[in-house]
Parts: C-alpha cells; sequence; structure tokens
C-alpha cells in the first residue's frame, strides 16, 4: 500500500494491486468510458478496472478486426486484449460512449470471448444504453439501464446487491472523488504542490486499484503534500483537454518545456471526480443523478454551453494562461468540441493550441517544437 | 535446333522495373533484369528487354512478340498486355511451389496478401489502396534520413540490441519520429530494428484478415529483401516463411511470362 | 426565388435544370431512363422548396435520419444537411469541395463526415437561414459533434440563438425502444410547433404518411424486380433512391419518382433486358453507400464492366407501413419504429449484428456475386466492422468482399481512377464469369 507502488500504476496494464484482488478470488469488470456508474460495480464486491492503452507496442493484432480509420486508442487497448494482457478481467461493460468504443461490444462477443485462450466462454459481457441528450425522460431511460445492469450483475456473478451495499459504495467513491478534488486545490496554486504529470498519475491509478486502498493512499498523501514546497520555476500555467490522455509522457514533454499543466478537462482528470454522489434518498437514483447530470463529455450533443462555462470556470479558478486541446486522429467528437474551443476561446483572449495526435506519443521532437512555440506566445 | 521463342513478364513497381524471360520448354529463367523506373517506365521497360536481349542475344522484335506487363506501373508501357500483378503473384508463385496458401508481396508503395486454393485460383486478396504505411516507402524515407543505402538497412537491424518502438501509424510520421530519436542520439541499429518491426507490425494483420490458420506463407516484393522483417513477420505468425527458389522481387515478373507462355499474352 | 434563404437549394436548383438539359437534349432517347425521371421529379419538388422559402415559410434544417414527415404537421421548407453536399457533389462540375475547405479552415477535423461538413461550409459561408435546427441523436459521432459546430458558428455568425431540436433515440431496437424515441418524436413536434407559432396539423401529417407508405410498397415491388437476371434496373436507381429518401419525403413526386422506376423496371423484365447492352457479369451488393461524387460512375459500371448494383445500405427498407387510421401515439410509435430502422441507422447506429444479417440475408436472395464495401473516412462506426462483415461474406456464403478507403463525397480522397482500379482488378482477378 505505499506510496510508491500506487503512483507506478500508470505504466502497467495490470498491477500488483490487481493480482492481489484476483488472488483473494474476487471480480474484476473492465470499462471504457466515465458514465459508467462505478458504484453498482464496487457494491457488487467488483473492482471496476478503466481500460487503458499503455503498454500496447502497436496496434498490429488489433488491426486484422478493425480500420484504419478507427481511433488509435481503441486499437491498442485491443491489441493488449488479444496479446492477453486483459486476462484478468471478469467482464466488460461497454456504452455507446463514442462510435470506436462502442464497436468494443461488438468485437468483443464475436472475435474475443470464448475465441481468445484466458477470456473464456462465461464472461461477462454488459451494455449500458446512455441518452445523448439531458432530459427527464433520458434520466428515467437511464435508471432503468442501471437497475438492469445492476440485476445483470448479480445474474452473472451470483452475487446480491443491497441497497446497504450501494450507501456504502456511494459513500467510498465521494470519498474518493473528494480526496482527488483537495488534491486537486493543491495544483491550482500559485505555487502548486504537484504538476500534471504527477496529478494524472495519481488519477490514473484510482481506475486501476480498490477504492479503499485508493482512499488511504490519497489521504495520507493529502497530509504530504501541504509540507511540501510548491512550484514556481515554470513558465506557463496550462490547462489541457480533448481526447482522452493515459500517458504521463505526453505531459511530461509538455512540463520538461517549462509548461505547468495545472488544470484539465479530461476523463482521467477532473471530469471523473468533480461531481459528488448525493448520499442520501434512493441509491440507484441518486447514481443515476450523479452520472447523468455530471459534467459531460462531447458525447453529450446538447450540453455544450455547459462544457464551456464550467471551462472557463476551471481556467480562472486555476488562473490559466493558455489551454490545449489535443485531438487523436479520427476522433470526431473531441475534434469538433476542440474546434468549439478554440473559437470561444479566441473570443476571451485565452491563447489555445489545437493539437492532432495519434494514440502513442511517437514523435516527441514535432510536439517539443509544438509546446515551447506556444508556450513562448503565451509569455 | 534453336528455339527462339520467348516469353517475357515485365513488372514494372513504383521504384524498380524487373523482367524475365522464359523459353517454350519449360518455366526456367533464360535471363532476368532490373532497373530504376525513374518516372518513365516505358523507358524502364525497354532499358530491362534490351539487357535481356543482350544478355540472350536474342533481337529485340522477337523478345517483344510475347510480353504481359504488371505492377503499379504496367498499365503505362506499350509493350504486350497488361496483367493485374495478384495474378502475376498468384501465378509466379504457385508455379514455384504449389503449396503456398498465402502470398505477401510488398513493394515501394504497396502491401499485397493473397490467398491461393491448390489449384492456383486466387480466392481472395486484400491490399492498401489508400496508405503507404508498412510498405517500402517507409524504408526508403528512413535510409536517406539515416544515410545509408535501402540495403543496408537489414544489416544494420540485425545489430541491434534492444530495438526501439516506432508508435507513428503513419509513414510521414513515422519518418520525422525516427529523424527525432536520430537527433536525440539513439543507437541507429536499435532504430533501423525498431522500423523494420513496424514495417512487419503492419504486414501482419493483413494476412491474418484474409486467414486465420494457414501457415503455408511466402513473402516477395522489394521489402522481403530485408531478412530482419521477414524474421519479424515470422516471429508475429509463430512460424517459418516458406521460402522460395527465386529472388523475392521477381515473383510477379515470373508469373508474368508465364501467364504470356501459356498464351495470356496474345 | 429572392429570399436567398436557402441558397445552396437554388444552386441545386440550377444544377438540376442544367443536367435535365443535358440529358434530355443528348441523342440518346432510351437511355437515362431513370436518372430522367428523377431530374423531372426533382425539379419540381426543389422549386417547391424555393418557392415556400420565399414565401416566408420557416426553414426547418434537419438530419436525414427523421422520418421526415413528423414536421408534415406544419407548413415548412426542410433542409436535409447530410443530402445538400452529397447531392451537388454528383451535380456540380466542381463538386461540393469548395465547402468542405471551408469547414476545414475552421478547423472542423477532416476525418468528420463530409455530407454535414459540407452543410458547414455552406453555414458558415452565409448560405443558409434557418428557424429552426433538428436531429434525433443518430447515427454517429459526426453527428454528436458536428450538429452543435453548425448551430455554434451559426449563432455566432448571425449574433443569435438558434433552436436547435433533438430527439434522443436508445441504442437498442426493442419495444421499450421504440416507446421511448415515439415520445420523443411527439415532444420534438410540439416543440418545433412552438418555435414557429403553428399548431400540429395531425391530418397533414397522416397525408404525408399515406404518400411514403405508397412508395414503401412500390419499392418492395421494385425490389422484386431486382431479384430477375439480369437486373432490369439500372445501378443508378441506388444512390438516386438515396436522394429521393432524403430530398422527398411525404410528397406526391415520392410515389411519381418510384412508379416511373417501376414501370421501366416491367417494361424490360417483360423482354428479359437489362438498362444497358451487353451481359450482366457481376451481381454486387454495397453493404455500405454507393459513391456520390461522379454521376458517371454507376454508368460505368453498368456499361464497361457489366456490373449491376443491386442494393447500397439505402434501398432494402426493413420497416413496414404506419396505419394512418389509428391514434396519433400510435403513429408516432409507428414513425419511431420506422426511423430507428431507416437505412444507415438501423445498420450503424446500434450493435452491428442487423448489418451483417440484412446483407447476408440480401445477397442470398438476390443472388449477389459479391460485396463492395465503400469504408468512407467519416463513417468510423461503419469502418470498424468490415473485418467481421468480410468474414460473415466469406464464411456463411462464400463470396469475397471489396472495400476501398475512400469519401464518399470528395472526389480528391481517393480518386474515381483509383475507385475504378480496384474494381476492375477485383472483376478480373476473380473472374466472376466462371460462376
Amino acid at each position: 500500500m505505499s506510496f510508491e507502488s500506487f503512483i507506478k500504476v500508470n505504466k502497467t496494464i495490470s498491477n500488483s494491486y490487481v493480482e492481489e484482488w484476483k488472488k483473494q478470488g474476487k471480480k474484476i469488470v473492465g470499462y471504457y468510458c466515465s458514465y459508467i456508474p462505478e458504484e453498482i460495480l464496487v457494491s457488487g464486491g467488483i473492482l471496476p478496472f478503466r481500460m487503458r492503452s499503455v503498454e500496447a507496442e502497436g496496434t498490429s493484432r488489433a488491426d486484422t478486426i478493425l480500420s484504419r480509420f478507427n481511433c488509435s486508442f481503441v486499437r491498442a487497448s485491443l491489441d493488449l486484449a488479444m496479446q492477453g494482457k486483459y486476462n484478468f478481467l471478469d467482464g466488460l461493460v461497454v456504452m455507446n460512449s463514442c462510435d470506436h468504443a462502442r464497436r468494443m461490444y461488438d468485437i468483443w462477443k464475436y472475435k474475443i470471448i470464448g475465441k481468445l485462450e484466458g477470456i473464456e466462454e462465461n464472461f461477462g459481457l454488459f451494455f449500458i444504453s446512455l441518452p445523448h441528450i439531458i432530459t427527464e425522460r433520458g434520466y428515467n431511460w437511464l435508471l432503468e439501464e442501471f437497475t438492469f445492469f445492476k440485476e445483470n450483475l448479480e445474474k452473472t456473478y451470483n452475487i446480491t446487491i443491497s441497497e446497504e451495499n450501494l450507501k456504502t459504495a456511494i459513500k467510498t467513491l465521494n470519498e474518493n472523488r473528494k480526496l482527488l478534488k483537495e488534491i486537486h486545490k493543491f495544483r491550482i496554486l500559485d505555487k502548486p504542490k504537484l504538476n500534471g504529470v504527477e496529478a494524472l498519475k495519481l488519477n490514473i491509478a484510482t481506475t486501476a486499484t480498490p477504492k479503499e486502498i485508493s482512499n488511504q493512499v490519497l489521504s495520507s498523501y493529502l497530509q504530504s503534500l501541504k509540507d511540501r514546497e510548491g512550484i514556481s520555476d515554470y513558465r506557463a500555467r496550462l490547462l489541457i483537454t480533448g481526447s482522452l490522455i493515459d500517458d504521463p509522457t505526453f505531459l511530461k514533454i509538455i512540463e520538461d518545456v517549462g509548461g505547468l499543466v495545472v488544470s484539465d478537462l479530461l476523463c482521467f482528470g477532473v471530469r471523473n471526480f468533480w461531481d459528488l454522489t448525493p448520499e442520501t434518498g434512493d441509491p440507484l437514483e441518486s447514481i443515476t443523478k450523479r452520472y447523468y447530470e455530471k459534467i459531460s463529455c462531447p458525447r453529450m450533443m446538447d450540453d455544450h454551453d455547459r462544457r464551456f462555462k464550467f471551462l472557463q470556470e476551471l481556467i480562472k479558478e486555476a488562473k490559466v494562461d493558455g489551454v490545449i486541446g489535443t485531438r487523436i486522429e479520427f476522433c470526431d467528437l473531441n475534434g469538433c468540441e476542440c474546434m468549439l474551443y478554440e473559437h470561444e476561446l479566441e473570443d476571451l483572449n485565452i491563447p489555445m493550441l489545437s493539437l492532432d495526435r495519434d494514440y502513442f506519443v511517437g514523435d516527441k521532437g514535432r510536439f517539443k517544437t509544438r509546446f515551447e512555440a506556444f508556450i513562448e506566445q503565451i509569455e | 535446333m534453336k528455339d527462339y521463342n520467348f516469353y517475357i513478364g515485365v513488372d514494372a513497381g513504383a521504384s524498380f522495373c524487373k523482367a524475365i524471360a522464359l523459353n517454350s520448354k519449360n518455366n526456367e529463367i533464360k535471363a532476368n533484369s532490373i532497373t530504376f523506373v525513374l518516372g518513365n517506365p516505358e523507358k524502364a521497360a525497354n532499358k530491362c528487354l534490351d539487357e535481356i536481349g543482350k544478355k540472350l542475344n536474342v533481337k529485340l522484335k522477337i523478345l517483344k512478340k510475347n510480353v504481359i506487363t504488371t505492377g503499379q506501373n504496367g498499365d503505362k508501357i506499350r509493350i504486350g498486355q497488361n496483367k493485374s500483378e495478384i495474378i502475376c503473384i498468384g501465378r509466379g508463385a504457385y508455379a514455384l511451389d504449389p503449396n503456398i496458401r498465402i502470398m505477401v508481396d510488398v513493394g515501394s508503395f504497396s502491401m499485397k496478401v493473397l490467398k491461393i486454393d491448390e489449384s492456383g485460383i486466387i480466392k481472395d486478396y486484400l491490399m492498401n489502396n489508400k496508405c503507404a504505411a508498412g510498405s517500402g516507402v517507409l524504408l526508403e524515407l528512413v535510409a536517406e534520413g539515416l544515410e545509408m543505402r535501402i540495403d543496408e538497412l537489414n544489416n544494420k537491424a540485425f545489430q541491434a540490441k534492444k530495438p526501439i518502438q516506432i508508435s507513428s501509424q503513419c509513414s510521414i510520421f513515422a519518418e520525422s519520429e525516427v529523424i527525432s530519436y536520430k537527433n536525440e542520439g539513439a543507437n541507429i541499429p536499435d532504430l533501423v530494428a525498431g522500423v523494420c518491426n513496424s514495417v512487419a507490425g503492419r504486414i501482419y494483420p493483413l494476412i491474418r484478415m484474409i486467414d486465420k490458420e494457414t501457415n503455408k506463407v511466402a513473402f516477395s516484393g522489394g521489402v522481403a529483401k530485408n531478412k530482419y522483417i521477414a524474421e519479424n513477420l515470422e516471429e508475429r505468425l509463430g512460424f517459418k516463411l516458406v521460402k522460395l527458389s527465386l529472388e523475392p522481387e521477381y515473383i510477379a515478373a515470373y508469373g508474368a511470362a508465364i501467364i504470356a507462355k501459356e498464351g495470356g499474352g496474345t | 426565388m429572392s429570399s436567398h434563404k436557402i441558397i445552396p437549394y437554388e444552386i441545386l436548383y440550377e444544377a438540376i435544370c442544367t443536367t435535365k438539359d443535358l440529358v434530355e437534349g443528348g441523342p440518346a432517347k432510351d437511355e437515362l431512363l431513370v436518372l430522367k425521371s428523377f431530374l423531372k421529379h426533382m425539379k419540381t419538388v426543389i422549386k417547391r422548396y424555393l418557392d415556400n422559402a420565399d414565401s416566408g415559410l420557416p426553414v426547418i434544417g434537419h438530419h436525414f435520419a427523421w422520418p421526415t414527415e413528423i414536421f408534415y404537421c406544419f407548413d415548412f421548407v426542410p433542409v436535409v444537411f447530410e443530402g445538400i453536399p452529397y447531392i451537388l457533389s454528383a451535380l456540380l462540375p466542381e463538386g461540393s469541395e469548395r465547402f468542405y475547405d471551408i469547414a476545414d479552415s475552421f478547423g472542423h477535423p477532416y476525418h468528420s463526415c463530409t455530407s454535414q461538413k459540407g452543410t458547414l461550409g455552406m453555414v458558415l459561408d452565409g448560405l443558409f437561414e434557418f428557424d429552426v435546427i433538428s436531429t434525433p441523436t443518430s447515427p454517429c459521432d459526426n453527428t454528436f459533434a458536428t450538429y452543435p459546430v453548425i448551430k455554434q458558428l451559426y449563432d455566432k455568425i448571425k449574433k443569435q440563438k438558434t433552436p436547435f431540436i433533438i430527439a434522443d433515440m436508445p441504442y437498442y431496437r426493442d419495444d421499450r425502444s421504440y416507446n421511448y424515441y415515439g415520445k420523443e418524436l411527439n415532444r420534438v413536434v410540439s416543440e418545433i410547433g412552438q418555435i414557429i407559432g403553428q399548431e400540429p396539423d395531425y391530418e397533414k401529417l397522416r397525408k404525408a404518411i399515406d404518400v411514403n407508405n405508397k412508395a414503401i410498397e412500390i419499392i418492395a415491388e421494385i425490389n422484386e424486380f431486382k431479384k430477375l437476371t439480369p437486373c432490369p434496373i439500372e445501378s443508378m436507381f441506388c444512390p438516386l433512391m438515396t436522394a429521393v429518401l432524403a430530398f422527398i419525403p411525404g410528397q406526391p413526386e415520392r410515389i411519381g419518382f418510384f412508379k416511373d422506376v417501376l414501370e421501366i423496371a416491367k417494361k424490360r423484365a417483360n423482354k428479359g433486358e437489362r438498362a444497358h447492352e451487353g451481359e450482366e457479369k457481376i451481381r454486387t451488393v454495397w453493404p455500405y453507400m454507393s459513391i456520390f461524387f461522379d454521376i458517371g460512375f454507376c454508368e460505368w459500371l453498368d456499361r464497361e464492366i457489366g456490373a449491376t448494383i443491386l442494393l447500397d445500405i439505402f434501398n432494402y427498407l426493413f420497416f413496414d407501413v404506419i396505419d394512418t387510421s389509428k391514434s396519433e401515439e400510435h403513429i408516432f410509435k409507428g414513425l419511431a419504429k420506422q426511423s430507428m430502422n431507416y437505412p444507415m441507422v438501423r445498420q450503424s447506429a446500434t450493435f452491428c449484428d442487423d448489418l451483417i444479417t440484412d446483407f447476408i440475408y440480401l445477397s442470398k436472395e438476390y443472388k449477389a456475386d459479391c460485396a463492395i464495401f465503400t469504408a468512407h473516412l467519416g463513417c468510423k462506426q461503419s469502418v470498424s466492422v468490415i473485418q467481421l462483415l468480410r468474414e460473415a461474406f466469406r464464411d456463411e456464403i462464400g463470396i469475397p468482399m471489396l472495400s476501398i478507403d475512400l469519401d464518399i463525397g470528395d472526389a480528391r480522397f481517393t480518386s474515381i481512377a483509383t475507385v475504378k482500379r480496384e474494381i476492375e482488378n477485383f472483376t478480373k482477378i476473380h473472374d466472376f464469369s466462371k460462376k
């Protein structure tokens, strides 16, 4: 439970906590999207594990199935699965998050489960249909979906999820989010106590480790932050948004040239921990409310204004000098969202760098040059 | 009596033009030649034929009687008839070894995988029609960037201790990635090995898309001359490639010559 | 034509007139019959839209995936976002490329679907005035991503807040989902009514649905004729039908066009003829769309290759007519079912099973020799199932599938020459004549 092993979690797909969990005979279910109700999994004694692609060396195996017009992150994650790196999973829950990730349901169904050694027929494959707009009818739909999901988990893994279990899980997850939010406050100080790389590593670790352990590590880390000296030798305070980032290397390139990533609007970051689940009332209703109304991702079609307003709040709160939006090639959702931010921030005189990239941080030289130029422009 | 009926296959690729001459008795190769295309396939084809003419001491007029052209630039040559490269590769491979079920052909800009059945018929094929990633052009770009000849890449790669992972999906980005590593002072053999691995990583999916099981796979085209890539491909496939008795860049030309002999050229 | 609210429709009208003159002025009287009928009906309809826009009727910019009939509760002018760039890419010599470039220059991702990119370009060029923009949440990320961009940037240009009305479409295809979506459609109608100040007239809606019901029946008859060998209908019918579905909802010309095609098919079938001289050598199905950016492509396919496009993703309707004598609730649920099983929506806005089983079924039913898949750059959810489809065709019915990376509305991404070469190669290598 040391901080050292926790902060290392980001480097690999599996980790010591996962191994320990499996040793105890407990279940792990993978997921692609921050709209997956983690509380429901946790309340069933299941470890929710967010899919990442960090160890991938390419997409050669996945390219036997997917097209080169598909997102390289999703292809890389499929490649890892085909390599057996995700064999510790007992199930996968997919949502209609984006066109690339949603196809993982079809592909796991037809090409992975029962076809690859280590992913047997009894592997649990779940789907949740999430509305693309925020309405009362949509809320009721999602409540039903979450209820079905809970029942499916109970059936598949022969478990019972009680109201009490759900309430406890809500508390545990809220604790986790509160801790991350407290840590975030140290990140936005004039002399931040941690940089973007460290924040990303922590955020990743919380998606790949048991929440109780995560809470313990984060709270002692939080204590240690107070005595830390702040960072003052940076050239620009930056916020990063856009397509998924699960590899700290990318942020390291920015921070190595003097940019300090003080805030973000990412799934492995603010978007995941910002909103809490109400701890009163019917737990499934509270969970539905939390996920449906939380700060949204660009897949939510009618919510751009609220997202932009929230982005402005983050910018203000963290005294951000410039925004970096990265778009993984073939990601229409973040591609268009970054495009809009660029136009809107221009009106507010906030500099923004919009950058197209692969999931793989291959060409470091090119990025370094772009970041250096952007920081100079800000200065 | 000397047999003056020659059957010529000309494979005009993106970078090289290859020609093979057979005579009527059997499929024995009487002469071959290779030259750069340099933007003029017609001229390159004539140069190849000239050279064959000299080798065989036969007049050009006689050689031009039975010609099949193929390859990316084959349709730009006004000699003989033009045939699809896939058909020529399939024919050539089947003639060399009828047990081959899958041919993988990688040239400067193209990657092709074809599935051949027991009677030599092409059952299915896949090719990159838009993106050059994984084809020889990356090797050419990298060789240029590292200031070495393309045929030196193979030996360099075998000297690698720990191949560097080249992750850019696109050839142009990959070249720039390689140059970045070079500027950072990366070990050149490790870098070259990384590039070769990435080429093999692009070829592999096409093979498994067309067929899940067979292990009778042979590798042709200019890129197949690179043994390091061939070995990496074997590693990914988990079995050895079938050895061909002809230099890999001549397979399509050989197939074209056989088609010419079988009357496809008249 | 003076209001200039829908300038791209004016361009379209001109393009239709020019093409019509060219086609009808040509020497061959008995050729391009389907195209001639298409142009005749489109000319009438587009003229009506222009006149209506002129008279001040509200303009509704909408997605092709609607059952557009729902708007026929109102007096309005439809602008189908995905339709206009592609029909112009077919009819204008210079295509819609300049509109794509405008959108790109504003930072629109190069890989986002050109069907919406073109409309975005037109909006940025100041060519449209909308009273409402409306779409279902279907079928793809392009829709979720580009519609908000169109709305936001349009508002910025016009310095206003344009009503943006969205109906949420669930991912499943079951009764629960149809009920949900039916209610969404009902909500959309009442919201739009309030915005444009019109009371929904359900009798008008019923009439529009009756027109579509009739068209559905005729299309089914046409499809029966396509089972014949040789197929009596030209390949060009496939993309033209896509355009008719998008541009002519709920109006008599829809019936007019399909009736014309049916008559043409009957005449040829009686004589055992195809649309062109020469033999039908290859029968193809296209599990995605056919190509728009080159209007001559289908003719080339028919004449030079002897290949017929039997069906593409838009030509077989997997839904029933709606009983308009029943209640409004019943009608909206029926529309929901149609919309959720509308071509492209059915096959790409949900799990991939329908796409695969539909095309395996159709290939057997229509005796296809092969499949050709246009791997459209914009359509990420479709390109991700190419291999699953290829294997299904190969392993279940033993026919090969050619897949070509391209952009169906942009002649620059993969040129028509490359597309033709790929197809020529494919037909030579597989030698379908031996079958």
